[in-house]
């Protein structure tokens, strides 16, 4: 019973309210009420902004689709069904604009993905997608803890269906199931793609490490 | 044809497990599988290091600009159209306390229901006390009282100037009846 009435608490600290649930906000966003889409931008423009800054690496553009993300819930909020909760749908909106960024702009071409091709065009020898070599050079060691510009070097190199549910998962702290509903794949895939890419990772990462 | 190793089949099951997200059998499983594989034990080891890394990257903020940039660019949008959905937000205040889902909403329906029934019976009620065809004479008795009170003064009731106006050696059936069809009076 306690649930029930909790469920929708609000968290005061010295009288003002600090946590309204997602839910009420966007309520009070429906009702016309602009200060709480200003709360959700102040809630949510941290995290997506870091989310589309590592899928684009480039931080002028992540400024831009960043604002682009808010500027399509504020336009479509109506259509917002509330089947999922409002991080999921921010974040497939962003992981959409993401991909339509992407498909625009060329400079990423260098690092076009498919399922068909290795993952690294410049090494034949690398592995692909779907099967990576979880045996790859186990004498070496992955000994030194990496440095967070190591890390983010290394997440620029993967191909980018593998990069969104490294990010969505090890970063975000986002489940399996809101993951699937935010890249639209089935479960199965999104536990695919996070090993594939934290076993690529690895091994960019332990490149890095044997210089 | 590659066939796969144990090992191969089993490393899927180690990054679920680095995530957390393995049941017991799974778990037992994959610990059997590593305390007797260094190639995996290693594997293991080494995407858990890598998930506490990723959890720890440092977080960048957008410019001091972004708000401000928005808040432009969402001014020359125009303006959502949302009308207010039906809900029961005048009743939020009285619903706030009780608890959510199938409980909270019938009684927000059970009291809906009740005002808009409850303001049927008043609505039919007044029009059959005031209808013509339902009680002549108790309009009839109205609009006499109404002349009497009208005559006693008869300057400071504007409205009843029409009332008293009428000869009044009528015989008082007719003059109900004519009454009763004349609703500029009423």
């Amino acid at each position: 019973m306690i649930g029930l009435w909790a469920r929708d608490a609000v968290t005061y600290k010295q009288g003002i309210c600090v946590d309204y649930p997602d839910k009420m906000l966007v309520n009070r966003c429906l009702a016309g009420d602009d200060s709480a889409f200003s709360e959700i931008i102040g809630r949510y423009k941290g995290k997506l902004y870091n989310y589309i800054l590592r899928m684009t690496s480039d931080a002028e553009d992540a400024e831009d689709l960043t604002q682009e993300v808010f500027i399509r819930m504020y336009s479509s909020l109506d259509s917002f069904r509330k089947q999922s909760s409002l991080n999921t749908w921010l974040f497939r909106i962003a992981s959409n604009i993401c991909i339509d960024s992407y498909r625009r702009n060329k400079k990423h071409k260098a690092i076009a993905y498919s399922l068909d091709e290795p993952a690294f065009s410049d090494d034949s020898s690398e592995t692909t997608h779907e099967a990576p070599d979880v045996s790859y050079e186990p004498h070496r060691v992955f000994m030194q803890i990496e440095t967070a510009g190591q890390i983010e070097m290394a997440l620029k190199k993967l191909p980018e269906k593998l990069r969104e549910v490294v990010l969505l998962f090890d970063v975000e702290g986002i489940s399996y199931e809101e993951i699937a509903q935010i890249v639209d794949c089935p479960l199965g895939t999104v536990k695919s793609r996070l090993f594939n890419g934290r076993a690529q990772l690895r091994k960019l990462l332990t490149d890095y490490t044997a210089g | 044809m590659h066939i796969m190793t144990n090992c191969e089949k089993i490393a899927p099951l180690i990054s679920e497990y680095v995530s957390g997200t393995l049941n017991s059998k799974e778990i037992l499983e994959v610990q059997s599988h590593i305390g007797r594989c260094a190639e995996c034990a290693k594997l293991a080891e080494d995407l858990q290091r890598l998930s506490e890394a990723l959890r720890s990257i440092p977080s960048r903020q957008p410019s001091l600009r972004f708000d401000e940039s928005l808040t432009k660019k969402l001014a020359q949008l125009p303006k959502p159209n949302r009308k207010p959905r039906f809900s029961f937000g005048g009743l939020g205040s009285v619903f706030a306390l009780a608890p959510r889902g199938f409980v909270r909403q019938s009684l927000a329906l059970a009291t809906a229901a009740a005002v808009v029934i409850g303001g049927l019976v008043f609505e039919l009620n007044t029009h059959s006390n005031i209808s013509s065809s339902s009680d002549p004479g108790l309009l009839a008795s109205c609009v006499q009282q109404h002349r009497i009170d009208a005559a006693a003064q008869p300057l400071s009731d504007l409205s009843a100037q029409a009332l008293t106006a009428r000869p009044d050696a009528q015989d008082p059936k007719s003059d109900a009846l004519s009454d009763i069809n004349d609703t500029e009076n009423l």
